[in-house]
């Protein structure tokens, strides 16, 4: 299992959950990698066990929720168009 | 003739270390908050710069934090002694900074410390460099606190260095806040975005102190000559690996590469200089990397913003308010001097005058609000030449019995202001918009003589051999010095 955060910019509940959307996740593995972030097209659920991957909320100026959601990483989106790469 | 100063970071860990402003770390400190919760304590309580010798997972790597965030370092920095007085710090640089510019020299490749390791194409990976995590709940690392971008107008090639804090995203990209009317800002959105064209930048790392004083200074003049003027002598610079951009050859770390136009992705929360997170997570400047160069053991420079004191306090509005000096004085308004207080993260301002006509503060006012300088500070308060600006005492004494708040708060709706104002409304927020507010401390000059309150305190109301004498058998009456 993965450990990731993500920051909510709004309000938890308004959350679009288990469909694919896009959002910024970090990843919380430890080592040099640590935060690390991507954009990422997820599934994501405030039920902990329902995606392999656990993720953490942040709400938008930081604070940190404490409870486990989960998410399903489908794939990471590179924004930089392909020239400037 | 050259000045007295430190010639890059490790000359100026030296200078602290011996003027006992240092304390050297050689345990291991993990990056991942360890370290900047050492620096914020450090901040706090005024205290000794860290060296940190020994980085968790970046054998190789060293840091200073809080390289100048209290006025000994600062007297240091510009070659006085530690215990120099504000005013006396105030009077060396703007003397120095009021002369002829003094343009950088270019020193070869060899010669320059900052090329001792180079890292391009693939290989760079942003993860090799030790960026701390600075508080718990940033968005990202922060790798750039203390530091400088350099870039360059297209057209006028005139240079700005200027600091613009830079988060780690992945391995090739940062992210940061360009605001718009910064110079990098009006260059940028100005030029480079409407051509579509990425624009080259240098970030550059544990450059000399004087080097960041200039880049974190409004002055007009470009920063690359105004350090040389601090420096009595050029600043020494080389050309980047994969762009024209000069950067200082003594620098410890220098990123290279491109800010993207017509792109925007998350930056932030973080830490800012007003003690509170306040701008959002949002989209905003990407920084896209090339290239790193590095001299042997790197040491990354670490500040901390959060309550007072750190840099951005300090130099800030150490450099703020004697922009503000000049301007007043250029303009010939009679003033007697200008302290801009660090405690209150540079957005109130203290001016002296000679209140020689009626309507003088309302004019400072209005001249510094809309300086260049003005959206980065919102409260002035205007005081006589009776009142010390450096003494907060005094300036609380004579803002609360000499000001009306009916007549002598005089308010500045909508005015510009940042993103970063705690105090501003969210909407306000959003577009930086921000009121601004004077204080007139004056008795109005249409009193009668016999009507005005006089000042009661030892300097005042005796006479003058009446002064003398008391000081004079001070400890024959039994105090102290
Ligand atoms: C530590 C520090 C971090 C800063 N970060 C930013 C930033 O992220 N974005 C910004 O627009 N200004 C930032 N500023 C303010 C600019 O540095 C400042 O406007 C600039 O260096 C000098 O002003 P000028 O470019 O308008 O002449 C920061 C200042 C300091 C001291």
């Amino acid at each position: 299992m993965i450990e990731y955060d993500t920051f909510f910019l709004g309000e938890p509940e308004a959350v679009l959950q288990d469909e694919v959307t896009e959002i910024v996740i970090r990843d919380l593995s430890p080592g040099r990698r640590k935060y690390r972030a991507a954009y990422a097209e997820v599934r994501l659920s405030s039920d902990p066990d329902k995606y392999a991957d656990r993720l953490w909320p942040r709400l938008g100026r930081g604070q940190w929720l404490g409870i486990p959601w989960s998410v399903e990483v489908i794939r990471e989106v590179n924004k930089i168009p392909e020239a400037w790469r | 003739m050259a000045n007295k100063y430190y010639k890059d970071n490790r000359e100026f860990i030296k200078g602290l270390d011996e003027a006992g402003l240092l304390v050297t770390v050689e345990q291991e400190v993990d990056w991942d908050m360890e370290m900047g919760a050492i620096v914020r304590r450090v901040c706090e309580m005024k205290g000794p710069s860290p060296y940190f010798k020994s980085i968790k997972e970046y054998e190789g790597f060293e840091a200073l934090g809080a390289p100048l965030a209290t006025y000994p370092k600062l007297a240091l920095a510009l070659g006085l002694p530690p215990d120099a007085s504000i005013p006396e710090i105030g009077r060396v640089y703007t003397e120095r900074t009021n002369g002829a510019p003094i343009q950088p020299v270019v020193v070869e490749r060899d010669a320059a410390p900052c090329k001792q390791n180079i890292i391009t194409g693939d290989d760079v990976d942003l993860f090799d460099l030790p960026a701390p995590m600075v508080h718990d709940g940033d968005g990202g690392r922060y790798l750039a606190t203390w530091h400088m971008v350099v870039s360059r107008e297209p057209d006028s090639g005139d240079v700005n260095w200027g600091m613009y804090r830079q988060m780690v995203f992945d391995e090739k990209t940062m992210t940061g806040p360009v605001l718009p009317f910064s110079d990098m800002g009006k260059m940028f959105y100005n030029k480079y975005v409407p051509r579509n064209q990425p624009m080259p930048f240098a970030t550059v790392i544990g450059m000399d102190p004087l080097s960041g004083i200039a880049a974190c200074a409004p002055s007009p003049i470009p920063e690359d000559q105004f350090t040389g003027m601090m420096m009595g002598e050029p600043v020494e610079l080389v050309k980047c690996e994969t762009n024209d951009l000069l950067v200082p050859a003594s620098a410890e770390i220098i990123i290279e590469g491109e800010v993207l136009p017509g792109i925007n992705m998350l930056e932030a929360p973080f830490g800012e200089y007003t003690g509170y997170r306040t701008s959002p997570r949002e989209p905003r400047a990407v920084y896209r990397v090339h290239a790193i160069t590095y001299r042997d053991r790197p040491i990354v420079a670490v500040s901390n913003m959060g309550i007072p004191t750190d840099e951005g306090q300090l130099l800030r509005s150490f450099s703020l308010g004697l922009e503000m000096e000049k301007l007043l004085r250029s303009q010939g308004i009679p003033i007697t001097g200008v302290y801009m207080l660090p405690e209150s993260t540079h957005h109130l301002v203290v001016v002296g005058t000679k209140p020689a006509y009626s309507g003088i503060a309302s004019q400072i006012a209005q001249l510094v609000f809309g300086s260049k300088l003005g959206p980065w500070f919102h409260q002035v308060i205007v005081v006589d030449q009776t009142v010390d600006i450096y003494n907060v005492n005094e300036v609380i004494h004579a803002f609360s019995t000499r000001c009306d708040p009916a007549r002598d708060i005089h308010i500045y709706r909508e005015s510009a202001g940042t993103p970063l104002n705690p105090y501003a409304s969210p909407a306000d927020r959003k577009v930086g918009r921000g009121s601004k507010v004077l204080f007139d401390c004056l008795f109005p000059l249409d009193w009668s003589r016999a009507d005005t309150p006089i000042l009661v305190s030892f300097n005042t109301v005796y006479p003058q051999d009446i002064q003398d004498r008391v000081l004079a058998q001070w400890t024959n009456y039994g105090f102290s010095e």
